[in-house]
């Protein structure tokens, strides 16, 4: 073929054959070329060194299209101390929210504080931190504090403050008037010690001790009577094994309800110790206590003094004694043979058995020091060496305004106390504060109280300002500051040495008080103080090995004076003024978390209602939500009715701490304030009112409740057993068997070949019997999460967005019920019916047992949603903005801020496990139970949730998850639930179980 | 189409005498002349109830779901109930078009034409509320199974709602085309009406270039027939799949393996009453009375009562099983519908679904059409509740007492509910304009049915295969019948 085409040629030398030209033809390349010349000898160029030169001469080119870059970097030169981006730092300190001032750790990022756990450390509160506790953080970044000191509410400087009341006090202190500092009981040693310098310097100055609900006043003017100590014990609940409570709500919000808690889970152990301690509540309204107690006796609140005194009676008699200040007391309406059943069982464990009475009455709580005196409990489970001592000096409040009218005051400083709302002569404030030449507040913002001082000099929180506390004689807490003062706020520890002439710094002053008086006794020897100090900090909390101290011994003289005012009225209508585990007293009220959190007891969220009875519920038409009028003296509050189960039926309990009106943008008209419907009984402010008025008013109004139906239909998703039951037999109350399943993780009938675990399996176990109910996970949950609290607007159509949720459930008589709480977070489930049914993939089960919501991926269908079977999926039904630049500071950057039309739910912290797997893997060792925590099990209060791995045998979850014990919600429709139950153990005496 | 039943035995399909060339002038006459104040008025009506529920959708989607009454408990209720009463009301138009078609029932083609449309209008609303429950509308497509690059992301073939949207759009697609098919010949005789001008040149382009020829008809009923068999089994899955966007679920009252028959009966139960509202208001507006006789409705009403049938046994099975189970979610859920706080809206749909279906039984309500409009209300009113007391009453209360709920809808909700409406009406009012909404080839064929009178020599030439209809003017009139009121020129519609 190739013949047959015409042959071209290039040159005459080609055409002619010439070999020259033919050899050139057959190379590829015509003519040598000239690269290897420049840097090899001629000789050793080549067809290879061509292409090293190719590559280098394209490299060289294409390294210098890389241009220098132009972008103005900004190093991070001026690098705060140990702060590094993206990693946490964690401060130990010490908590604010209430006096029992527990041990904190505080979770800071990039320099802002982002949530408070618990420290494990602390002796007293043990890793547990409360509602209030988690919620401190929000506060922190509250819209509505005061954000720099004020003169009659307007902007000032703090020089010009403090010039103004420096010369007020020198003023006053001149002319003799009295100045007197209005302040809570508990301040913290540092606090007491520049409140006393004060003093020192102002010779006409005097304390005044204020403290909303009277407790603490109570118990210590009650031992003033019976031991000449004015001191509120050390409670030791773990060493009880028989309590009896009057009305204290120690789960709760008496005294110190975390460290209390677990104290009392311990106690309370029965499948550890194979004992339990017996806990018998005698009070007017459900309580968290009273929910957890075995046996509950619902009283009227006028006769629970004569039904201690009766107890009391029954124990001098068993030990022989004759107390004659008893007989002075009316009889009890509480049933003879249930004040004799309370009193056999202290009796038979006197010396391991507790009284605790709760409330502001100063006779009941003489008479349960008379009794744990009878029992011989001093030492054991009533300490009063240990206690916390209470100012002796200090005047009472009424004593305060008696000297305000009478006009020999010149100066009220009130520091951090709210009377303007909490005292039921709030009213008068105004008028009387009129002739006082200098008033100053420290309070956080311009509330109530604030607004009526001259002068208001803010007061840091107790995440932004240094300071220590003493929870329990020996035991002193450090708090320091997480991040400085967000405003212009300042310690009112350098507030009152700045007043007092002897300017310091809060950080100094607390430093050299250390290194004076705690140093010293901290046996510490050989150490030097900057060590020792530095440790402290570091560790939040020392233990002083310091001798034992002589407590004062029970006397009986004052005992008839003390009881001589006990009356036994019988009215038709009781109000009792009780705190909510949530807003307590009022003073963190305008939080969101913990407003929206529901109450453990009344499921209510967003202000506060008039609990009663269902009986008299019944008897009077009015069903939840019907508007009643509570009036005595005057006054009168209208508040939606809520029918409580279990409280007692001449009763209408009324929460305090709503019905703020100068807290902020959140709290502002919630609810109605019970604090003015407060009695006067011989000076002192009495929370339970006999004799109140309560009329229907015909009005209707919604109640924000998180759950609305409380019977559980004869379920088994809560089990319960007797403690004779359940030593006899593990598994007493669980033998409720599934159905496919049978309870074990074998599903014979299952058509899903399941999930291959290779590494680990997330599981969590939830022990009912540990659980109080206290709610303390579900605002950890919000804060760790970033879950937006949504108004009660949003709760009402029942769409607040908590992850997790504590169910409760009723069980027996309506006006004396059993409860049990029961958290309730994602289940994990193994066949997830909310994996199968997203179109889209959004929700996917993870290599470790995790469910997984993809929030970028999801569309909102819902159908995830409707199929879950225990109804724990979220839905953005809006966009929850978190816009307010100060308040979306407390966002966690470890987790994703949802938008709206996404579902979300618990992710079982899965943050905090990759952390948790990343630092072991860095550190080159397995992961060990414990490294991770989830949020709800870290801030448990009482340890009631375990989480870990499935996988590795030796977790406590594996070994729960194996527990006579244990079961898991709805095997019958074998979702095959990664959170194991535990089921209650009652302790009630009465036999077997259900 | 293919036969003629010519026996004077038979009652005669279309009740008055017609020659070919009348049936077209009537079926034809709407659509040739201007729109009568009447229809304005309610074509004004019904664009207003959809603007209006095109604003509060829009309203919704620009908010957020939570402009709707649903909660962490419940989280379909209006939404989903709509979507199912709409898509079942789309059951009769296929149904009678294909399976009727199928078995030989002639007197269908008075009502197929304008059926099919009501099942495509109605699966156009159905499909609107799966797109707006979603939380993140605009991000729909992600159900679709298309390549994409986002990673590995696809699908997730076990889910109910993606079979839904398999479903439902494969119903619509061959619900068009069937439609479609159906509508060439009558459209080349609107074409052929026309005079030049757009309306000759769209409807040109429409009708395919369809000649009336003999290969031609074959050709069409071949394809005819086949889309008839494709459709049929369609009929059935479309319901089936979305009963199972419940019937694979946990929830008790949810969880049933009856629901997919139950569905399909009470989709054909709701679709003929549908059929039933639209056809009684048609045939006396465009007096259509001898073409949609009183037989015609009577036969509706007797599959009526068929389909109830069913349902009312599909709810005692439910109930029966309940307690047989001995499952004490499944016994709650359904005490719960019956004595619980919804148990209004289970009486109601009780009331309106088994017990008013068997008025039918009266020959004398049968052939009454207001008896029968009215009837036909009532059954759909039933058979919203059902969906509503299905869907709403499971959820409510499930498992867990702790999480019950209640639910109530807000003015959205309802008002994008009466807003379908808007949008159904609408498209329903266009159609009886645009389009002949009798199928005209098909009516022909059946004229003379069942009528001993016919000239003789009129069968062999089956005038229904013929080619196009001479002008009637040419024809010349007959004895003189009283034509339809849509015939006259005075006369509106």
């Amino acid at each position: 073929m190739s013949d047959t085409l015409p042959k071209y040629w290039q040159s005459l030398a080609e055409r002619a054959g010439d070999p020259g030209v033919l050899e050139q033809a057959r190379n590829e390349f015509a003519e040598e070329l000239p690269v290897g010349t420049a840097f090899a000898p001629p000789d050793a160029s080549s067809r290879r060194d061509f292409f090293k030169m190719m590559g280098l001469s394209a490299t060289a080119a294409l390294v210098a299209c890389n241009r220098a870059p132009v972008q103005k970097v900004i190093p991070y030169v001026a690098r705060p101390d140990e702060v590094t981006p993206g990693l946490a730092l964690w401060y130990a300190s010490t908590c604010g929210g209430c006096s029992a001032q527990c041990g904190l750790l505080l979770k800071t990022r990039d320099g802002r504080p982002i949530k408070v756990e618990g420290n494990d450390e602390h002796p007293v509160s043990r890793g547990g931190v409360c509602a209030v506790g988690q919620a401190s953080v929000l506060s922190l970044y509250d819209a509505s504090r005061a954000r720099f000191p004020a003169l009659s509410c307007k902007r000032t400087t703090w020089a010009a403050l403090d010039a103004g009341v420096t010369e007020g006090l020198r003023k006053a202190s001149e002319e003799g008037r009295a100045i007197r500092v209005v302040l809570p009981w508990v301040m913290g040693p540092t606090a007491e010690a520049a409140v006393r310098r004060f003093l020192t310097a102002y010779p006409t100055a005097r304390t005044v001790r204020y403290e909303p609900l009277g407790e603490l006043a109570a118990i210590g003017d009650a031992y003033r009577v019976t031991h000449g100590a004015r001191v509120v014990p050390d409670y030791r609940f773990d060493q009880a094994k028989v309590i009896v409570s009057f009305g204290a709500d120690f789960l709760g919000t008496w005294v110190s309800p975390v460290a209390f808690t677990r104290q009392y889970v311990e106690g309370r152990d029965a499948a550890g110790k194979r004992e339990m301690a017996r806990h018998f509540q005698v009070e007017p309204v459900m309580t968290l206590t009273g929910a957890a107690a075995d046996r509950r006796f619902p009283v009227a609140p006028s006769d629970l003094a004569p039904a201690l005194g009766a107890l009391v009676r029954k124990l001098a008699v068993k030990a022989g004694r004759t107390v004659p200040a008893l007989a002075l007391l009316p009889p009890p309406t509480l049933a003879e043979s249930s004040i004799e059943e309370m009193a056999d069982a202290l009796w038979a464990q006197r010396g391991h058995a507790l009284v605790v009475c709760g409330g502001d009455d100063v006779a009941s709580q003489v008479l349960a020091s008379t009794a744990n005196a009878l029992l011989g409990n001093e030492g054991t489970t009533v300490s009063l060496a240990d206690g916390l001592a209470l100012d002796v000096d200090a005047l009472s409040y009424g004593e305060l305004l008696a000297e305000v009218s009478a006009g020999a005051v010149g100066a009220v400083l009130f520091l951090g106390v709210n009377p303007a709302y909490t005292d039921p002569r709030g009213a008068e404030l105004e008028a009387l504060l009129k002739g006082v030449p200098l008033t100053v507040a420290t309070n956080d913002r311009l509330d109530e109280t604030a607004t009526l001082a001259r002068y208001h000099a803010p007061d840091s929180t107790a995440l932004e300002s240094w300071g220590d506390a003493e929870p329990r004689r020996g035991v002193l807490s450090l708090r320091q500051p997480a991040v400085a003062p967000l405003h212009e706020t300042r310690s009112v520890v350098e507030s009152l040495l700045t007043w007092a002439g002897a300017a310091r710094s809060h950080y100094d002053f607390l430093r050299s008080r250390w290194e004076a008086e705690v140093f010293p006794k901290a046996g510490a020897a050989g150490q030097d103080f900057g060590a020792f100090w530095d440790d402290a900090v570091r560790r939040g909390v020392v233990t002083l090995s310091s001798a034992t101290v002589e407590a004062p011994a029970f006397r009986e003289d004052g005992l008839a004076k003390a009881l001589a005012g006990v009356a036994h009225p019988s009215v038709e209508w009781e109000l009792v003024l009780y705190p909510t585990v949530a807003v307590r007293d009022g003073a963190p009220a305008n939080n969101a978390w913990l407003q929206e959190v529901a109450d453990p007891i009344t499921k209510a969220t967003w202000g506060n209602q008039a609990l009663i009875a269902p009986a008299r519920a019944k008897a009077l038409g009015l069903e939840d939500g019907a508007v009643v009028r509570v009036a005595v003296g005057g006054r009168s509050v209208s508040l939606p009715v809520l029918v409580q189960a279990g409280v007692h039926p001449s009763v209408i309990a009324v929460a305090v701490g709503y019905g703020r009106t100068k807290a902020g943008a959140v709290a502002d008209g919630i609810g109605a304030n019970g604090y003015p419907l407060a009695a006067l009984v011989e000076g002192r402010v009495r929370r339970a009112v006999p004799g109140v008025a309560v009329e229907a008013t015909g009005e209707k109004q919604p109640l924000a409740l998180t759950q609305t139906y409380h019977r559980l239909e004869g379920r088994p998703h809560v089990r319960e057993a007797e403690l004779a039951a359940f030593l006899a037999n593990p598994r007493a109350g669980n033998e409720v068997e599934g159905g496919h399943g049978g309870g074990n993780d074998k599903h014979p009938l299952s058509i899903w070949s399941g999930h291959e675990y290779k590494g680990h399996r997330w599981a969590l176990a939830v022990d009912l019997s540990a659980c109080t109910g206290c709610s303390a996970c579900v605002v950890s949950c919000q804060a760790e999460n970033n879950i937006p609290s949504v108004g009660r607007d949003e709760v009402l159509r029942g769409r607040e967005m908590h992850w997790m949720r504590v169910d409760r459930y009723y069980q027996g008589d309506e006006a004396n019920p059993q409860v049990v709480h029961q958290p309730l977070m994602c289940q994990h489930c193994e066949n997830a019916p909310c994996e199968t049914v997203c179109p889209v993939l959004a929700t996917v089960h993870s290599t470790e047992g995790l469910n997984q919501q993809v929030y970028n991926r999801c569309v909102g269908t819902r159908y995830c949603a409707n199929n879950c079977p225990t109804k724990v999926r979220r839905f953005n039904w809006f966009d929850y903005k978190h816009d307010d630049p100060l308040e979306r500071m407390v966002l966690n950057p470890d987790v994703v801020v949802r938008s709206r039309g996404v579902m979300e739910k618990c992710s079982m912290c899965v943050q905090r496990v990759q952390e948790a797997k990343a630092t072991a893997k860095r550190e080159g060792r397995p992961l060990k139970d414990g490294d991770a925590q989830t949020a709800c099990q870290q801030s448990c209060p009482a340890k009631a949730i375990h989480f870990g791995d499935l996988n590795d045998p030796a977790s406590t979850v594996a070994k729960l998850s194996k527990d006579g014990r244990a079961f898991r919600l709805l095997e019958e429709l074998n979702i095959g639930s990664s959170i194991t139950y535990l089921t209650k153990i009652r302790n009630t005496g009465s036999g077997s179980g259900t | 189409m293919s036969h003629q039943h010519l026996s004077p035995l038979r009652e005669p399909l279309v009740s008055e005498a017609r020659t070919l060339g009348q049936l077209t002038e009537e079926i034809c006459a709407p659509m040739e002349r201007p729109p009568t104040w009447k229809w304005w008025a309610a074509f004004a009506i019904a664009v207003s109830i959809l603007g209006t529920g095109a604003g509060i959708v829009a309203y919704q989607v620009g908010t957020g779901i939570g402009v709707w009454g649903l909660n962490k408990t419940v989280g379909w209720a209006f939404d989903i109930t709509n979507f199912v009463f709409w898509v079942g009301i789309g059951h009769a138009g296929t149904l009678i078009s294909a399976i009727l078609f199928l078995f030989r029932q002639k007197w269908r083609t008075s009502i197929n034409r304008a059926a099919e449309a009501m099942t495509l209008f109605a699966v156009m609303c159905a499909a609107l509320f799966p797109v707006i429950h979603m939380g993140r509308p605009w991000l729909a497509f992600w159900v679709l199974p298309y390549p994409n690059d986002r990673g590995s992301l696809w699908v997730n073939f076990r889910s109910p709602l993606l079979w839904d949207v398999f479903a439902i759009s494969t119903y619509f697609t061959v619900s068009a085309v069937f439609w479609y098919v159906g509508l060439i010949p009558d459209l080349a005789t609107v074409r052929d009406r026309a005079k030049a001008g757009i309306r000759k040149a769209v409807f040109k382009v429409l009708s395919l270039g369809w000649t009336g020829s003999h290969r031609t008809w074959s050709r069409y009923e071949t394809v005819y027939l086949l889309l008839a068999g494709l459709a049929t089994p369609l009929v059935l899955s479309v319901h089936t799949i979305v009963s199972m966007d419940f019937a694979t679920s946990v929830i008790p009252g949810w969880h049933t393996t009856i629901f997919p028959p139950y569905f399909v009966a009470g989709a054909v139960f709701s679709g003929f009453a549908m059929v039933l509202t639209l056809m009684i208001i048609t045939r006396v507006v465009l007096g259509y009375e001898h073409l949609i006789t009183i037989r015609h409705l009577e036969n509706m009403t007797k599959v009526i009562i068929v389909t109830g049938g069913i349902v009312s046994l599909a709810y005692g099975t439910e109930v029966f099983i309940a307690w047989y189970s001995g499952n004490e979610y499944e016994r709650y859920a359904f005490l719960n519908r019956a004595f619980g706080p919804y148990a209004w809206a289970y009486w109601t749909m009780v009331t309106c679904n088994v017990v008013s279906p068997h008025l039918f039984w009266f020959k004398k309500i049968r052939t009454s059409p207001a008896a029968i409009f009215v009837l036909s209300l009532v059954i759909n009113v039933g058979m919203w509740f059902e969906r509503f007391v299905i869907i709403v009453t499971s959820l409510h209360r499930d498992f867990l007492p702790s999480s019950w709920s209640m639910y109530t809808p807000t003015m959205v909700e309802v008002g994008t509910f009466i807003g379908t409406f808007g949008l159904f009406f609408t498209l329903f009012l266009l159609f009886v304009r645009v389009l002949p909404i009798i199928s005209i080839g098909e009516v022909k064929s059946v004229l003379g049915f069942a009528r001993a009178e016919v000239p003789v020599d009129a069968e062999p030439r089956k005038p229904a295969h013929s080619a196009p209809e001479p002008l009637p003017a040419v024809q010349g009139p007959m004895a003189a019948p009283a034509l339809a009121l849509v015939t006259r020129k005075d006369a509106p519609v």
